[in-house]
């Protein structure tokens, strides 16, 4: 899911720079001081996510949980995604520090687009479920459209990469839209404060 | 209480400090020669840095070198391995204090030796300039995927980051409410 560095041209990554520094900026405004605590918990479970693998025929795909992020943060989602993606390069060495802000765009960006999508079944409590799931699974299979269209951008001899690695998350997304479904309805029951109203 | 906030996100903030340069090395064997990479943590290239090779127990070195521009380095498998079983300790050290180590088995130095007798194309590896083989080969995937392996102080320094920024944001925060 990481864009590795030394893969894309000047113009994508500063676009993507571009986009993730206005996203960051919107994304602190929303976050209020109750939510910082939640941000900080989500951002640490997008850090460790990475962790899991999912075996895909021989190779493997690993869990991002973008679409959790999103469902629960909103625009909230970029800053908390690029702090995780800093510390994944830094760290595990995942990505880099130049593709930073195209690895960050793909995915806090298609999060806060499934964030809009499935906000208003989200707040109702007969299709929450299935909105979360939607969610999960949207926010997933957006940054791998992201993803594909950076590296096609870049080079269209990507393309084929590009189609591998969409169809390479699909299980993944399955995954991710059961995660997001199970976390939401569980803190809908325990705290559901916390599925407040994070686009303010 | 604003000062202990301040002083809980300092202290979270110390594992990262501690981890900024840590330096990595990783070798395998190819044809008879011992190729490696030392790094930097983050992946920056660790330029001529020394690199040392001793028997895994003795403090005696057999042979040294030092990487190059890109971080790699070889060196031949020193012929005094031959009758001893025993392991082969790759050390690279970058003169300020950070210093790493890498183990490369006996039985992989064996199999490394054998390829060499059986090909004489070996000999005409230049161990001062590395071929454009260098880094393409399954020896050297095998242990790359050894040196990625995560630990959990990477983990907890990563999370210990995380909350120490929160922690820092909420001070701010408070304090800005407050004036």
């Amino acid at each position: 899911m990481h864009i590795s560095e030394g893969v894309l041209t000047a113009p994508v990554l500063i676009a993507g720079g571009a986009l993730t520094v206005a996203g960051t900026w919107i994304g602190l405004k929303a976050i209020d001081y109750e939510r910082i605590m939640v941000s900080a918990i989500l951002t640490s479970t997008f850090f460790v996510a990475s962790l899991i693998h999912v075996p895909v025929g021989p190779a493997s795909a690993h869990m991002v949980l973008n679409g959790l992020l999103g469902v629960i943060l909103g625009w909230g989602a970029f800053p908390a995604i690029l702090i995780g993606l800093l510390l994944q390069s830094v760290f595990f060495q995942f990505g880099g520090i130049t593709v930073l802000g195209i690895n960050t765009f793909n995915m806090a960006g298609a999060a806060v687009i499934s964030f809009y999508l499935i906000r208003p079944w989200l707040i109702k409590e007969k299709t929450r479920a299935l909105a979360a799931f939607a969610g999960g699974f949207a926010a997933l299979f957006l940054a791998s459209v992201f993803m594909a269209l950076s590296l096609i951008i870049s080079d269209t001899g990507f393309l084929r990469a590009a189609q591998i690695t969409i169809l390479a998350q699909l299980p993944v997304m399955v995954i991710e839209g059961f995660v997001t479904m199970f976390a939401v309805s569980f803190l809908a029951k325990v705290q559901p404060e916390i599925l407040g109203s994070p686009e303010k | 209480m604003h000062r202990i906030a301040l002083l809980l996100t300092l202290i979270l903030l110390c594992p990262v400090l501690c981890h900024g340069h840590k330096l990595r090395v990783y070798a395998w064997v190819e044809q008879g020669v011992i190729m490696g990479e030392a790094s930097f943590h983050g992946g920056k290239k660790a330029k001529h840095v020394k690199v040392i090779i001793e028997l895994e127990g003795q403090q005696s070195p057999l042979a040294a070198t030092k990487t190059d521009d890109t971080g790699s380095f070889s060196l031949p498998i020193p012929d005094t391995i031959n009758d001893a079983p025993t392991d082969l300790l790759i050390i690279a050290d970058s003169g300020d204090g950070h210093r790493n180590e890498w183990l490369i088995e006996h039985s992989e130095l064996k199999q490394g030796l054998k390829v060499q007798s059986d090909s004489e194309q070996a000999r005409t590896i230049d161990t001062n300039n590395p071929s454009p083989r260098h880094g393409s080969s399954i020896n050297r995937t095998t242990a790359e995927s050894r040196l990625d392996e995560i630990s959990i102080k990477d983990i907890l320094a990563g999370l210990s980051i995380i909350f120490g920024l929160a922690g820092l944001t909420v001070y701010l925060k408070k304090r800005r409410k407050i004036s």
